[in-house]
């Protein structure tokens, strides 16, 4: 009983008066009854007595309000969840290893397909003992189905289609697996969750973090099983990222295209690459591909001049995600053009005699030789013979790059060296080569003003060469920092190669004294040991527009050894190609533009990146300011500045933030320092990207199997994904059938009911029928 | 030295008069026997094999025999055959672009000879160049070294005391190394060579032959020394007359071409020429018309035709071209000779090659070691299939090595059968250093 007379300490004050009044006016009444009352007998007397006993202590009863409490127990069955993922990446098709994939027919092979198999699997065992929901999530949790009750195993089960008829296939933008676990919880709050059942491939894309639902799960002491869908791979899928091929290539030359590849196939996987230049074959190429991204190279010759389109194929291989992406086009511009290079050589040497025929083998090369010392009837040799050295600039500007080899000074005016170098100023390349029959000494002492500018290097116009000296100590010549990662240098694609061919090349006897190397140029070859080591062999600088190289070696044909002519000629290759280049492209094959991707969400940064190959550019641009344009489809612009690399790297870096949807096209044009405004710029170079909206399940098609099993793990959970999706069964019995007992508790007030008001009443009315009776009133 | 009077390759054959016509009918009949397998007197019976020739008269191609790897004389092993290194797609298909065009000779006068660049980096002269033929040739190059007369010159058993051919030959044996006049391991022995021959240059004729020179005639000394002082021309700025010298030597040079077209040891242009000396001078004219000599196309055209004429159809050559029999040892003189033509791909060039292939694969070391003039056809054999690619030269060269390992002596020469070590040594030196690549004469 539990008093409850007090309620508050007002009312129990006034109750309080109240009851006293009462009792004095009862004592009151019955003084005056107690006069009359003598006459009653005293069996009368105790049985009134015995009334107004019973009435008073009912009375303090139902003041006291007594009541008793009554408990309930109620029974009921557990409830499954079971939360299907519905998320766009879920109609991606599943491990082709999944068991129930390989049960479930061609056209049933989605994750989504997978997740309904197991859901009815699992529902068919768990109606017996539970009480099973199905949820469907992306962006936002609903309830699909309650599953009815089966009494026996005989009874018919729910279907698939009808389980799923609210959500028959995954069209959600998002996978909030964390948002899911939350609501679930919450939607069952007070149930019993015996376990939810997560099927899912657990590529979040939004709302809560999986861990941090996965512990509030715990703390709810709801084990989650996790059903990964799909593999940690992505989905298979071979496709062409992108293709990096120069836009203007030269007839007759190699034109290369390098493509960068993701397989999701296998690792390896074998295939072939084929390259079509106008719908006709023209090479193919056996590609044995790791895992992710690979870069490949393909190459051909054009021999048809104009717009040529090239497509490159790879094969198309079964259950692929997408069959569209496994081949690209290029359109690229053939002309035809030749480098024009004049040899100028002084004496017929032995370098003279293999360069020559370096040069009249490269098939770009338009070579003219000019030998000093021939007769003078002679005809020279080269592609196109020429009869003597040219006499004007325009002569000059014939020829892409020159090669002084140890020229005699006196057999070249003053004013053909000056034409000479407005031709590399222009953009032309040179190439100086000092010899020990005239040296540079004597050019410099015969044309000092503009050969002193044009080379890259200090030397001592009196230290003319001493013939009567004998070179009979070797050394070594090693390629500095700068010379290592440089293109004219680059014997082979190959740096381990590279380094190993630079490695087997022997020991040399002469070379040309250097007094020092001016601030802009890079030495690329130096004086590995003996005496003055480290004096630059080999340098390079840019000259304006143009650029010249440096050899302080005469006898390269060393370098014929151990592999014949074909690094030598490589070598020359690559020095014609670096100087004349900058002739015919600006100097664009020296600058690489790029951005971190090819689309972007609205939003997103765009990191923009200007490499250069070429040090002796970086160096002409320190302390310029470099920037690069992006322009828009509908033409609007942003210049976005680009900051050389903080770390001392070969680039610079700057950034922009997509807006707009559509096309973009990001530039970066730049006129040399000190140039001629009408020529043409040092480099001008673009990049296209994408701004577009895109969905966010499509950025990683990989199931983040790990999430899963760490959630399974953090909750005391079951995981499963498709190399143990053979047992799934085994979940439904691991899942504890335990009912779900209810205790409800009431409380019933004694006073408060029709029999204690009847009999007080009853009381009530037969002390007073009684008083009335035996004339007490 | 051997016999009463030695005879000589530079000192040919001399048949004079009324036997010439019974000579040409005679070497009409063995061309014809040549057809049919008999090549070759004294070796007629090991000639090439049945079914070797085409219907069309030329010689096919024999598939070279892979032989089993063999261990070296002298007991060192070979190094291992590397695997060929990745090529670079793009200088492959260049490669394979040029092999179809094929060797070239271009501008108007050509001199230089452009063969199709390589696809892949070859790794064949790391692999030939072995420990045993290092030592080999170290062996020769002090061997020639040691004797270098104190004159600066060399001479040998029958070029005493000192012939500026020999002396030409060491000296091209030792730029063979990479060695260059005042530069190199050598540069001093070369530059005293150099020295010699220049003092021998005759004042007015420009001839360049000295005392010790063949009775016969000096164009042999003068072409050779003429091929040295061109191949180091370019690096003796301290030598001003050097071009006057050349100039002059090339002129006597083209003065003494006779009327058949060819050359012969008398510097002169009266007589017969025979086609040793012809193809020396042909290969001589050619290196100093790529020095910046003019030099007649005619001359060359009319020196490449009597080439021809010598030429047999089984690839090889005579002596002379009414000649009754052919000479193993002039297989190689006649490839580089013809190609001056300006092409590799002279119909005579193929078989000639294809017959250097067949007796170095077909006779055994004994045999060819047996041979009159071994080294000196060794040697122009060499240049020969040397430009003719790897194909033919790889496995030429690894016989040809097995054979001069043979022929060496405890100081490092090499002999002639009339006991010249000289210029025997300097020439097989000048093979066995071919792989370094450091000397223009050999030409890719």
């Amino acid at each position: 009983m539990k008093p409850t007379l007090l309620a508050g300490q007002g009312i129990a004050f006034f109750l309080l008066i109240l009851a006293a009044a009462l009792a004095l006016f009862y004592a009151w009444v019955y003084r005056q009854e107690a006069r009359q009352a003598r006459r009653l007998a005293p069996w009368q007397r105790a049985t009134m007595q015995a009334l107004r006993i019973v009435v008073a202590v009912m009375a303090l009863i139902a003041l006291g309000r007594p009541a008793v409490t009554l408990v309930r127990h109620e029974t009921r069955l557990p409830v499954v969840p079971i939360v299907v993922d519905e998320s766009v990446s879920m109609s991606f098709a599943d491990s082709r290893d999944n068991p129930i994939v390989q049960a479930n027919p061609p056209d049933r092979r989605r994750r989504y397909d997978t997740a309904q198999s197991v859901a009815e699997v699992l529902q068919k065992k768990l109606s017996l003992t539970h009480r099973v929901k199905i949820f469907a999530f992306s962006d936002g949790t609903r309830l699909l189905k309650e599953i009815p009750m089966r009494e026996r195993e005989s009874d018919p089960a729910m279907g698939r289609e009808e389980m799923f008829q609210g959500a028959p296939n995954p069209t959600g933008e998002y996978t909030n697996v964390g948002d899911a676990i939350g609501d679930v919880l919450r939607d069952l709050a007070g149930e019993r969750i015996s376990g939810m059942i997560l099927l899912s491939d657990g590529r979040q894309t939004g709302g809560v973090p999986i861990k941090e639902a996965g512990a509030a799960a715990a703390d709810a002491r709801v084990p989650v099983h996790a059903v990964a869908l799909g593999t940690e791979y992505p989905l298979r899928d071979l496709r062409i990222d992108e293709v990096i091929v120069d836009p203007e290539a030269s007839l007759g030359d190699v034109l290369r295209f390098r493509l960068k590849i993701h397989n999701q196939i296998s690792s390896p996987l074998d295939t072939k690459l084929t390259l079509l230049e106008e719908g006709q074959q023209v090479n193919e190429r056996k590609l044995k591909l790791n895992r992710g991204d690979n870069m490949v190279e393909i190459a051909t010759i054009p021999e048809t001049e104009g717009t040529r389109e090239f497509k490159l194929k790879l094969p198309v291989y079964e259950d692929e995600v997408d069959k569209e992406n496994n081949e690209a086009a290029v359109h690229v511009k053939i002309v035809k053009r030749t480098l024009r290079v004049l040899l100028i050589a002084g004496n017929p040497s032995r370098e003279f005699l293999y360069l020559v025929p370096a040069l009249l083998r490269d098939p770009v090369v338009d070579m003219s030789c000019f030998l000093q010392s021939a007769d003078i009837d002679y005809i020279q040799q080269g592609n196109t013979t020429i009869e003597r050295l040219p006499r004007s600039v325009e002569e000059w500007k014939k020829f892409d790059v020159v090669i002084l080899f140890d020229p005699d000074p006196n057999r070249i005016a003053t004013q053909q060296v000056a034409e000479m170098e407005t031709m590399v100023r222009t953009g032309g390349g040179l190439m100086v080569i000092s010899g020990r029959n005239h040296g540079l000494a004597k050019l410099i002492q015969v044309h000092a003003v503009k050969i002193r500018e044009l080379l890259p290097v200090e030397i001592d116009k009196n230290a003319l060469p001493d013939h009567f000296q004998y070179f009979e100590r070797p050394f070594t010549s090693e390629r500095t920092a700068v010379g290592r990662g440089h293109a004219v240098m680059r014997l082979d694609r190959d740096d381990k190669t590279n380094d190993a061919v630079w490695a087997t090349f022997p020991k040399l006897y002469w070379a040309h004294p250097v007094m020092g190397v001016k601030s802009q140029a890079r030495v690329l070859l130096q004086k590995g040991d003996g005496p003055g080591k480290g004096e630059c062999l080999m340098a390079i600088h840019r000259y304006y527009e143009g650029a010249v190289f440096y050899s302080g070696i005469d006898c390269l044909w060393f370098w014929r050894y151990p592999s014949e002519s074909y690094d030598y000629d490589r070598f020359w290759t690559n020095v014609i190609r670096y100087l004349g280049e900058t002739r015919l492209k600006g100097t664009q094959q020296q600058v690489a533009l790029s951005t971190d991707r090819h689309s972007y969400s609205p939003g997103e940064e765009v990191k923009i990146t200007l490499r250069f190959l070429d040090p002796a550019l970086m160096a002409q641009l320190e302390g310029q300011q470099i920037l690069a344009t992006v322009t828009g489809a509908q033409g609007e612009r942003q210049i976005v500045p680009l900051r050389p690399d903080p770390k001392g790297e070969m680039f610079c870096v700057g950034s922009y933030r997509a807006r707009r949807v559509g096309s973009m096209v990001v530039q970066a044009r730049q006129a040399a320092p000190g140039g001629s405004s009408e020529a043409k710029p040092l480099f001008d170079v673009k990049a296209a990207f994408q701004v577009k909206m895109q969905s966010l399940e499509f950025r990683d098609t990989s199931g983040d199997l790990d999430a899963m099993r760490e959630l399974a793990s953090q909750t005391g959970g079951k995981y499963y994904d498709y190399r143990n999706m053979g047992e799934i069964e085994e979940l439904a019995a691991a899942i504890p059938p335990d009912p779900q007992v209810l205790s409800k508790e009431s409380q019933v007030e004694v006073w408060d009911g029709t029999t204690f008001f009847l009999l007080f009443l009853l009381l009530i009315g037969a002390e007073w029928s009684l008083r009335k009776l035996w004339g007490l009133l | 030295m051997r016999g009463s009077k030695p005879v000589h390759p530079w000192r040919g054959v001399q048949i004079r008069g009324a036997a010439r016509f019974l000579a040409v009918l005679l070497a009409v009949s063995f061309a014809a026997l040549a057809k049919i397998g008999v090549s070759d007197a004294g070796e007629a019976k090991k000639g090439p094999a049945k079914g070797k020739d085409a219907p069309d008269g030329e010689p096919k191609k024999e598939a070279p025999k892979k032989e089993a790897p063999k261990k070296p004389e002298g007991g060192k092993e070979a190094p291992k055959e590397e695997e060929p290194k990745k090529a670079d797609e793009g200088e492959k298909l260049l490669a394979e672009k040029e092999k179809k065009r094929g060797p070239s000779f271009p501008g108007i006068d050509p001199a230089f000879l452009v063969l199709p660049r390589r696809g892949e980096r070859p790794n064949s002269a790391a692999q030939l160049l072995t420990p045993q033929v290092r030592e080999m040739t170290e062996k020769a190059l002090d061997y020639l070294a040691k004797t270098q007369g104190p004159d600066g010159g060399w001479g040998d058993m029958q070029f005493k005391p000192t012939n500026t051919g020999v002396t030409a030959l060491a000296c091209l044996a030792f730029m063979a190394e990479g060695s260059r006049p005042r530069v190199g391991r050598f540069g001093k022995t070369v530059d005293r060579g150099l020295e010699f021959i220049l003092k021998n240059v005759k004042k007015g004729s420009g001839i360049i032959a000295g005392a010790g020179s063949n009775e016969l005639g000096p164009m042999y000394e003068h072409a050779l020394s003429t091929l040295a002082l061109l191949m180091a021309s370019g690096d003796m700025p301290w030598k001003s007359e050097m071009h006057e010298v050349l100039g002059n030597a090339v002129d006597s040079i083209k003065k003494s071409q006779k009327l058949d077209g060819g050359w012969r040891y008398a510097m002169t242009n009266q007589g017969d020429s025979d086609m040793s000396v012809t193809a020396n001078v042909l290969w001589v004219l050619r290196t100093a018309k790529k020095c910046g000599f003019t030099v007649p196309k005619e001359a060359v055209d009319k020196g490449v035709k009597y080439i021809e004429k010598c030429a047999l159809p089984d690839g090889t050559f005579r002596y002379r071209y009414w000649g009754l029999h052919a000479s193993p040892s002039l297989g190689g003189t006649g490839i580089i000779a013809l190609c001056n033509d300006g092409s590799m791909d002279h119909p005579l060039i193929g078989p000639a090659r294809d017959r250097i292939a067949y007796d170095y694969q077909r006779y055994t070391i004994e045999d060819l070691k047996a041979r009159r003039y071994f080294v000196y056809g060794a040697f122009y054999a060499s240049l020969g299939m040397y430009s003719c690619g790897d194909e033919y030269f790889v496995p030429w060269f690894r016989k040809a090595v097995a054979v001069l390992a043979t022929m060496q002596r405890k100081d490092g020469e090499f002999f002639d059968e009339y006991d010249n070590t000289v210029y025997p040594t300097a020439m097989a030196a000048m093979i066995l250093q071919v792989p370094l690549g450091y000397l223009p004469i050999y030409e890719r």
